[in-house]
């Protein structure tokens, strides 16, 4: 009798412990309330997007004063491929210029052309709630699912100066640069003057996988496939250095001795190329194309008559309207996609007419 | 005993026993405690499969939400890519500089970009599944590009599209419509299984308006998406459009979102109350628990939708076993309590109905001990009382007997002096008169004296019984001269048998001073012994008075009809000497009376032959 009572109230001890353990979930039944069981959708939510231009929802401005000075400064993650090539290095002087002048704290992150270090460089920067990212991505497809993360939370990104893929670019806010494919485009114009009568022609390539390497040499060969006199013979890639360049330059040039025209994806790499046919004393017949800054060298080189042409691009406009860009989506507002580098053929007879572009606001 | 039985009865019936009481106690507790706890079970598996359900749909409609949002990102990424491509970008600018009209480009540049563009849109349309085409359009709605393989649909498109306001609205933001109907010429229209993506296309150098981007894209990767979830039977799931028109929809037959539901389900959704999570509502006269999740991008809500009815009959399913087992539980303890409280009950009743049937009539057997316990001692040392009991009432049976005996043996003792005096009177009178008479008479005396002691012994043998009966005969035929005669007859093979002493002579006396006295006349009086069958019978038979039947039974009924001695007699009587009788050899034997009145009477003493020197005993 007394073993069945005492199994009687173990049933029971158990029942209600079996109660309490489902009561430790809380389940809220209450129609209008949530349930409190949390599942990832907050994650997998976009960020507020703006319908209309200029109406602020100011994103993270409050919270992401993590070294909240009283008059909110915006900070600005900048990850830029690297800090030796010459077109970023530019890049970073300008932006420091500019963020001054707009009162933006800047972090710096140099990738040195490590996709996966730029990756962490990203990451880190999302967690450290940045008010916008700067992205100049070492690779066009590599940082996919960082840029996502960064949509996730809600950061406003500005890619810069190497544009990211098609996939990759649905979660930026906007592309300030030239248009790869336009400057290839240009490139193969300016050939076509240069060699009026066709000839051999060579190409030294940037840093593989990124947007200007691929498109600068894409929209280059598409458009002189329609003339076949000019004949594209090898294809090297220096990866934006000058002494790199400078070896391809000469491995060209021994490998054909009627070469007519080395393009080069940048300006710096050209200058590599040019010492090499100086050297080889075939200045002159070989035509020397390149991409990039009117700098007092290139342009020097130009004058010179060692550089034939060059597509000109400006760095302060890119500079200073991904600046300025980050500045407007930091502070809620909507832009453009594409904030477009203006290019356009450079060449002795017309330098003296070039007017840099106005930058972006 | 039967009234006894009767107050048992009543008890019983206005009182229950205590297993009785036990039982119902213990039912009225654990009826309670087990509606409570089957309640606490059924609430706990309610809350659980809720739970469990609400998860479910969260998970499913979470997953669904993730595939859909990184399949819209995916999507967009046509228009998108418009944006950013350099020859679409170029191409719109010189259509809008030169006013045009028309999709088919003029000049060579003008057609080269075309083709740089459409290649690229081109691959796009053939490497996708959902893609059905893709068209631009410009600033007056014109189609300046389209895709070579469209769908055959119109190219005209109305001031009043969504998809064209919408997009130009959205700056660049892409925004997602339908489902529309297709159109196909000539042919029926098939339903609502078109999608609409569109965005502006908007100038790369200022930012301004190039044209709208429509991509049109069916279910199938939607369907893919869809399909692959496993739902529960009762279960719908469903993805509605910013007005609340279904896209598409799952189910497992059992359709819940009928038009009258999806009404409903507009408006709860569009009067803003709703935001995305766990709802339980009532849509249409039914209960729902509805899990639902924005896309914000498409503006799409997925809707789950699970009947409250049906999770309750889960939350049943699964609480009836528990329950059951509970139920059992407690059935079996009822089982066993009842079995254990009929070891205790059972011997308790036994023994109360022994009590009962316990009178001094009877002698009571002994109740068995079956335990060892309280219980067993009980009944033992109830038994031992019994048997106390017992004991003692036959101890006072014996007594009373044996006082009856000697009071019995104490008046036969005597003989009534009465008698002796009228006797002794008659002899000295027949003395001075010289009778012979005298000495017989005195002989007769003596010898009556002398058998009425018989040396204290209380059996004698049937011949001084009837020597004795004689000597009497003697004296009193010689006191009532020519008054009776008589015989004293004794067989042979009696003679030696025992017989209790003077048992013979009251009735002899009793024929005299009654059935023969009073009558004129002369009477005969014959006394015999004999053996019949297994019994020794003395006959005393006279042919007096006689009595009438009433008389007859009232002798040996009635203790006082010759029981008051008027000194006649020696005072035993006939009642006695039945009574003496029957104590000594049992109801089966005594005396009887055959009477007639005016012919004589007959009276019969039937005992036991009893041998010499065997003791009687009963």
């Amino acid at each position: 009798m007394r073993k069945l009572f005492i199994i009687l109230v173990l049933c029971t001890l158990s029942l209600a412990g079996c109660g309490s353990s489902f009561e430790g979930e809380k389940i809220s039944l209450s129609s209008e309330e949530n349930i409190s069981v949390k599942t990832d959708s907050g994650a997998l939510q976009q960020p507020d997007r703006l319908s209309e231009e200029g109406v602020s929802s100011s994103v993270s401005a409050g919270e992401a004063g993590e070294e909240g000075q009283e008059d909110a400064q915006i900070v600005c993650g900048v990850c830029i491929a690297s800090d030796q090539a010459s077109y970023q290095v530019r890049l970073q002087k300008l932006m420091t210029e500019q963020a001054e002048v707009k009162n933006i704290r800047i972090l710096w992150n140099y990738a040195d052309w490590d996709p996966e270090l730029q990756n962490s460089q990203i990451e880190n920067m999302i967690e450290r709630r940045v008010d916008a990212l700067i992205i100049s991505p070492v690779n066009s497809k590599s940082i996919l699912e960082s840029l996502k993360d960064a949509s996730s939370v809600g950061i406003p990104v500005i890619n810069l100066n190497m544009k990211v893929d098609a996939y990759s670019s649905v979660y930026i806010d906007t592309y300030v640069g030239a248009s790869s494919s336009e400057e290839g485009v240009l490139a193969a114009e300016l050939a076509d003057i240069l060699l009026p009568d066709g000839g051999k022609a060579a190409i030294i390539e940037g840093s593989a996988g990124t947007d200007p390497q691929i498109y600068r040499t894409q929209a280059f060969i598409d458009e002189l496939r329609d003339k076949p006199e000019i004949q594209i013979e090898e294809i090297l890639s220096a990866n934006w250095d000058r002494k790199q360049a400078k070896t391809c330059a000469e491995e060209l040039l021994q490998k054909y001795a009627d070469l007519s025209l080395i393009y080069c994806q940048d300006n710096n790499m050209a200058a590599g190329a040019i010492e090499a046919v100086k050297r080889s004393g075939r200045s002159g017949k070989v035509y020397v194309i390149g991409i990039g800054e009117a700098d007092e060298e290139t342009v020097g080189l130009l004058k010179e008559g060692s550089l034939s042409g060059f597509i000109v691009q400006d760095p302060e406009f890119e500079a200073v309207s991904a600046i300025n860009s980050a500045d407007q989506l930091a502070k809620g507002r909507k832009i453009r996609p594409w904030i477009k580098n203006p290019v356009s053929i450079l060449t002795a007879d017309t330098i003296g007419d070039y007017q840099k572009p106005i930058p972006y606001l | 005993m039967k009234r006894i039985d009767r107050d048992n009865r009543a008890v019983r019936r206005s009182r229950l026993g205590i297993k009785g009481k036990i039982l119902l106690f213990l039912t009225a507790v654990i009826v309670p405690f087990t509606v409570l706890i089957s309640i606490l079970i059924y609430q706990n598996a309610l809350r659980r499969s809720t739970y469990m359900s609400v998860k479910h749909a969260q998970d499913l409609v979470g997953n669904t939400e993730a595939n859909l949002t990184s399949y819209l990102d995916e999507l967009s990424l046509i228009p998108n890519e418009c944006n950013y491509n350099y020859y679409i970008q170029e191409y719109l600018k010189d259509a809008i500089k030169q006013g045009k009209q028309e999709s088919i480009p003029k000049d060579a540049e003008n057609l080269h970009r075309y083709e740089m563009f459409s290649s690229t849109i081109e691959t796009t349309l053939q490497e996708r599944s959902d893609t059905t085409s893709i068209r631009i359009f410009g600033k007056n709605r014109q189609l300046l590009a389209k895709t070579i393989y469209p769908d055959e649909q119109d190219d005209e498109i109305s001031v009043r599209d969504g998809w064209y306001r919408n997009a130009v609205a959205g700056y660049g933001d892409v925004y997602f419509c339908g489902p529309e109907d297709i159109r196909r010429s000539g042919s029926t229209t098939k339903k609502g299984s078109n999608l609409i993506l569109s965005s502006m296309i908007r100038d790369s150098d200022d930012g301004s308006f190039l044209g709208v981007v429509r991509v049109d894209f069916n279910l199938n990767k939607i369907a893919e998406f869809m399909d692959n979830i496993t739902i529960e039977d009762y279960e719908h799931i469903g993805l509605l459009n910013q007005e609340g028109k279904l896209i598409y929809e799952k189910h497992s037959g059992n359709n819940l979102l009928n038009e009258k539901m999806l009404a409903a389900l507009q408006t709860c959704l569009q009067n803003g109350r709703w935001k995305n999570g766990f709802h339980q509502t009532e849509l249409c006269g039914t209960q729902y628990h509805i899990v639902m999740t924005d896309i914000p991008m498409a503006g799409w809500t997925i809707v789950d939708l699970q009947p409250h009815a049906e999770i309750v009959r889960d939350a049943r399913g699964s609480s009836l076993t528990i329950e059951i087992v509970v139920l059992l539980i407690f059935a079996a303890i009822l089982i066993l309590l009842n079995s254990l409280l009929n070891r205790i009950v059972n011997p308790i009743v036994e023994l109360q109905r022994h009590m009962n049937m316990v009178t001094l009539d009877n002698d009571m057997p002994a109740l068995p001990v079956d335990t060892q316990d309280e219980l067993g001692m009980l009944v033992y040392n109830f038994n031992r009382m019994t048997n106390r009991i017992n004991h003692l009432s036959a101890q006072l049976m014996e007594e009373q007997k044996k006082k009856r005996q000697y009071e019995l043996q104490a008046l036969q003792a005597q003989i009534n002096p009465h008698f002796i005096y009228n006797t002794l009177d008659s002899i000295i009178w027949m003395a001075e008169l010289q009778d012979p008479n005298v000495v017989p008479m005195t002989e007769a005396l003596a010898k009556l004296m002398r058998i009425s002691l018989s040396r204290g012994r209380e059996f004698i043998p049937v011949a001084d019984e009837m020597e004795q009966v004689r000597n009497y005969l003697v004296i009193q035929s010689m006191r009532y001269q020519d008054k009776f005669d008589y015989s004293v007859e004794t067989a042979e093979d009696v003679r030696q048998l025992l017989t209790i002493k003077l048992i013979v002579q009251p009735l002899v006396e009793n024929s005299i001073y009654h059935g023969i006295k009073e009558k004129e006349g002369k009477c005969h009086l014959d006394v015999r012994a004999f053996r019949e069958g297994k019994d020794l019978v003395f006959l005393v038979r006279d042919d007096g008075l006689g009595m009438d039947e009433k008389t007859c039974a009232s002798i040996l009924t009635e203790r006082s009809f010759h029981d008051k001695p008027k000194g006649k007699g020696n005072g035993i009587g006939v009642f006695n000497v039945n009574e003496r009788i029957q104590l000594e050899y049992g109801k089966d034997y005594g005396v009887s009376y055959r009477s007639e009145v005016g012919k004589g009477t007959e009276a019969r003493i039937c005992i036991p032959c009893v041998e010499e020197n065997k003791e009687v005993s009963l």
